[in-house]
């Protein structure tokens, strides 16, 4: 799912993308930032520790390779604080790993940070305090969203650059259609941990999140 | 904290298995054989990119030749002309790679690139996926391996610019497979990365959380 770096800098909607993208990042951390609990900086660390480690578990399909992302996990958990646990996860694994690029790490954090926010939003109270069937239903989808999500807009991403356009898009959901699924299993398997053995996980975050987005919208 | 414990039993445990797990930046690498590229495609920590188009690029875009890489990840283009091939791949969603041969790496006998034979410049195709899995790489002791037949099978045993031109061949096999060897070990991904940056991320919290608890209790 990480945007390497020559792909963008090509065309200059590219280069606008990368500029866009960092501006987004930067938007997207800071409120992570003030929304984040001083108690919730060790689960920030975790989530993001795990989110670095994931993209090294690699399914193989043919010659796309994709790998586990965590995102709607990471979003499920953490809410806006998502943003600055992926930026500091995707920022490692470009520099010890050389997946994506420091140019590309903008873009790269809108694009899987963007979907857990948005997970957050639709999944966290059900996969919280709903009965353990849907709780279940609302952890899984929140894995497949979070990859789903960041496919379409990886999809997007490259359209708006031009870059290899006649197998694109399609391509690049197929691809991560197995992923999303693998995703939702995770997913829910952690949530049906958390919830059995630290529910306050799950909770601690909606306190300062749900508060200011209830006021904001 | 007990479950905190057990999460990161859980990624420790990830992070050991997933050491030999591919990443997937496409890595790429190529060298000249006589006058054939030869190369390969895997991705970042070390699993082979198969079927992956490869097209040769000249020096301003020109198409030189193309062809996919074998199940091994593996690929040989015959080289025509004397100039800069620039080997482009492209993986699909985004993962692409390239990688530069200077025209001074290619045999001095081949035609410069403006005597273009065939009247679009292109080569004719590439070459049959059978021809790759008959042509692989060199084997891993070319020492032990014989040398050219010009060479040993001719009526010159005495001669010794034959085994000079012989061990030069062996050693310059040798030089190319250590250089591909050690192109894939710098773009291993080993475990020290994945606990560096694990413990890049506890460090960071650290640090956080020191910087806050100290306003927290400079403001109290």
């Amino acid at each position: 799912m990480h945007l390497e770096e020559a792909v963008l800098t090509v065309s200059t909607t590219g280069k606008l993308l990368l500029a866009g993208g960092w501006a987004a990042a930067a938007l997207g951390t800071a409120i992570g930032l003030r929304r984040l609990d001083y108690q919730r900086i060790p689960q920030v660390a975790m989530l993001s520790a795990a989110f670095f480690v994931a993209s090294l578990v690699h399914l193989p399909l043919g010659f796309a390779s994709v790998h586990l992302v965590l995102n709607g996990l990471v979003g499920l958990v953490l809410g806006w604080a998502a943003f600055p646990a992926v930026l500091v996860a995707l920022g490692l694994q470009a520099l010890l790993f050389g997946f994506g690029g420091l140019t590309t790490l903008g873009i790269n954090t809108v694009l899987m940070a963007l979907p857990a926010v948005a997970v957050f939003a639709l999944c966290n109270r059900p996969a919280r305090s709903g009965p353990e069937p849907l709780a279940c239903g609302a952890a899984f989808a929140a894995g497949a969203m979070g990859i789903l999500l960041g496919a379409l807009l990886l999809a997007g991403t490259l359209a708006l650059a031009g870059s290899a356009l006649d197998r694109l898009a399609v391509v690049v959901l197929l691809a991560h259609l197995p992923v999303a699924a693998v995703e939702g299993f995770v997913t829910a398997g952690a949530v049906l941990f958390l919830r059995k053995a630290r529910p306050e996980v799950l909770e601690a975050p909606l306190v300062p999140c749900l508060r200011v987005e209830t006021f904001d919208a | 904290m007990r479950s905190a414990a057990v999460r990161l039993g859980v990624v420790a445990a990830v992070a050991l298995w997933a050491g030999q797990a591919q990443a997937h930046k496409l890595h790429v690498f190529a060298a000249l054989d006589g006058k054939v590229i030869r190369g390969e495609a895997y991705f970042r920590g070390g699993g082979a990119a198969a079927g992956v188009p490869v097209q040769a690029l000249g020096p301003g875009g020109e198409p030189l030749g193309q062809t996919t890489t074998d199940s091994q990840g593996k690929f040989s283009l015959p080289a025509r002309f004397r100039c800069e091939h620039r080997l482009v791949f492209d993986a699909g969603g985004g993962h692409v790679g390239e990688y530069r041969l200077s025209a001074q790496q290619l045999p001095a006998d081949l035609p410069p690139l403006s005597q273009a034979v065939s009247p679009d410049g292109t080569f004719a195709s590439a070459l049959p996926s059978a021809t790759l899995e008959a042509n692989p790489l060199p084997a891993a002791e070319p020492v032990e391996k014989e040398p050219p037949p010009n060479l040993s099978s001719g009526p010159l045993p005495r001669d010794p610019s034959a085994n000079l031109i012989g061990s030069i061949e062996a050693v310059r096999t040798q030089m190319l497979e250590l250089r591909a060897e050690f192109d894939a070990f710098r773009q291993e991904t080993r475990l020290r990365d994945v606990l560096g940056g694990v413990g890049y991320i506890l460090g960071l919290m650290g640090v956080v959380l020191y910087v806050v608890n100290r306003r927290r209790t400079s403001q109290s």
